[in-house]
């Protein structure tokens, strides 16, 4: 390290997240001038694990890689899966695929939101969004029975119809959402004090992007037009044409910072409600699964040799499961890829030039899955920085601009 | 362009450098929509040839990962490319195997092709304990205590002993 330095490790771990992470920041004065990553503090060794055991007891496993994308995992599984084994999903069940895919889009951004307001200090607004978060996770525990871990996909179809009953809940909740959305944009996308906070802070280029790989908002926020509900046909996504959102549908123009990846979120709530009213809308008549007779399944998929690879559009960007059969009872290779392990390279370009007040947004605005950077120690003077100071640092920031002092 | 012209240029350009070129179609939707899935296979040697020559195709070739697994004589790494991104129902998802000898796997670095490849190829070293020239040193995923240990190896370098081990709380053994 160069004299006149301070070096900052942020994290590691957060048990929400696959691969946890330590960021350490290289500071002069109050400024970034380098970053880098480490991982895998608390790998819990899920693919390892899934190696022993059958597709359909491996799925619960799938749903519990993550505690917020427990629909895109076992989504990306379970089409890996079906890829190998040549399985065609019943229609009814590929458009039941998108709404819940939607409903966990819906509250996975709300939850981004509110963690953005809460590192710039807004708990007002934090406490307003996951109020607002509430009405999403009620509508999936009465779809599913459960607001986390939903149990709801299984390989060839899901397990559960919405029935004609439960449809009223469902609109009322979009119905909902409707009213409440002018206040969400006005909240997060007129602030000025927002927009002072993020306009031109960890901007991510074009060309940075495509050479890092960066998937989801954080890729679109910064101008490449890739999505996978666009891209690449899965479930009823094949039917809807989903248009990828990049930020100059509203702004007029992409600036790649922390602003734009709010923007771009903000706008695919509104996405996912229409998609799921076409979905209720449009969802045809049908059997939900390819084989209802869970033995039989699993016969079957004992018979099984090849390799099946999905690609689904999380909250967080692109998920890809890779799944090999050799005819036996497990899987005889299984790979994840979360989104957040494609962003975490971008990170870096993000961060480098921003203060260090910069960092908790910065790093939250990637809508990574590690909920929190929990501890930070500033080395070379034996002083501990932790999360809620590093966290008091940002909140004064923006207290500092609402009282019209500098930026 | 659309995802089957798309693959015809694909095939025209790799076809000295892979073997086994096949398309795997699956159809979605109540329109039937064609996802296109393509895999190859390539040798150590020409793998890094075949990341070259993707870039003449599209300017950024999107790399998602790579998989990787113990297949009993060799390691097979499976670098999964989304390619003709942007295009809407046109992805191609094109996987490419290489399969490594278990008694030297090694192969050369993506990384100053595609920075991003980054964390997929310390993932791979660290698990499957295969040597990728020209990746910069260092543990990004395990802890240095476990080094020697490849999880993912099936063989006597993986996890298994140390699995068993792990109830007890104690420091990890090795062989």
């Amino acid at each position: 390290m160069k004299k006149n330095r301070v070096q900052i490790p942020i994290g590691p771990i957060h048990p929400a997240l696959k691969e946890p992470i330590q960021i350490e920041v290289e500071l002069k004065g109050e400024h970034v001038e380098n970053v880098s990553i480490t991982l895998g503090h608390v790998h819990r060794g899920i693919e390892w694990i899934g190696l022993r055991r059958n597709p359909v007891q491996t799925l619960a496993l799938a749903e519990r890689v993550c505690g917020i994308c427990n629909i895109v995992h076992p989504l990306a599984f379970c089409t890996a899966i079906e890829n190998a084994a040549n399985i065609k999903v019943p229609e009814r069940a590929e458009y039941l695929r998108v709404i819940y895919a939607e409903l966990e889009r819906i509250h996975s951004h709300l939850l981004f939101l509110g963690v953005a307001a809460h590192e710039l200090g807004f708990d007002s607004i934090l406490h307003y969004t996951w109020l607002v978060r509430e009405k999403v996770l009620d509508v999936i525990e009465y779809l599913t029975g459960n607001r986390i871990t939903k149990a709801i996909l299984m390989i060839g179809g899901v397990r559960r119809d919405i029935t004609e009953k439960q449809m009223p809940k469902v609109r009322e909740a979009l119905e909902y959402y409707e009213k409440v959305y002018k206040k969400l944009c006005d909240v997060f996308l007129d602030d000025p004090t927002i927009n002072a906070r993020t306009r031109d802070i960890g901007v991510l280029t074009k060309k940075q992007a495509l050479q890092l790989c960066a998937v989801g908002p954080t890729a679109r926020a910064s101008g490449i037009k890739k999505d996978i509900r666009q891209d690449f046909p899965y479930a009823a996504y094949a039917d809807l044409d989903v248009e990828a959102i990049t930020p100059d549908v509203l702004l007029n123009e992409i600036r790649g910072d922390t602003f734009d990846r709010v923007v771009v979120r903000v706008l695919e709530i509104k996405q996912s409600l229409e998609l799921i009213d076409r979905c209720l809308k449009e969802m045809p008549d049908g059997p939900i699964l390819y084989e209802p007779m869970l033995q039989r399944l699993l016969v079957q998929l004992r018979q099984v040799a090849g390799e099946g690879v999905a690609l689904v559009e999380a909250p967080r960007g692109e998920l890809i499961h890779y799944i090999r059969m050799e005819k036996s009872e497990a899987p005889l290779a299984w790979k994840i890829r979360a989104p957040t392990y494609a962003n975490l390279s971008s990170i870096v370009p993000m961060l480098e030039g921003c203060e260090l007040a910069d960092v908790p947004i910065v790093v939250a605005s990637i809508d990574p899955c590690i909920a929190c950077a929990n501890r930070a120690i500033i080395a070379d003077k034996n002083a501990v920085l932790d999360q809620e100071k590093l966290h008091a640092l940002s909140v004064n920031k923006t207290r500092a601009l609402l009282k019209g002092g500098s930026k | 362009m659309n995802a089957e012209k798309f693959i015809g240029n694909l095939k025209k350009e790799l076809a000295d450098l892979v073997s086994d070129f096949r398309v795997v179609t699956t159809e979605h939707g109540i329109s039937n929509r064609k996802a296109y899935r393509v895999w190859a296979d390539t040798s150590a040697e020409n793998f890094k040839n075949v990341v070259k020559k993707l870039f003449k195709i599209q300017p950024y070739p999107h790399f998602s990962v790579s998989s990787g697994f113990d297949a009993g004589s060799t390691i097979e790494i499976l670098l999964h490319f989304a390619l003709n991104y942007a295009k809407p129902h046109n992805l191609v998802l094109f996987t490419l195997r290489v399969k490594l000898p278990k008694e030297n796997p090694k192969m050369e670095t993506i990384t100053d092709l595609i920075p991003g490849a980054l964390i997929a190829e310390k993932e791979k070293r660290e698990f499957l304990g295969i040597e990728i020239e020209g990746l910069p040193a260092g543990h990004m995923f395990l802890d240095e205590s476990l080094a020697g240990v490849f999880p993912w190896r099936r063989d006597e370098k993986g996890a298994n002993k140390i699995a068993k081990n792990l109830h007890k709380g104690e420091p990890i053994e090795k062989e």
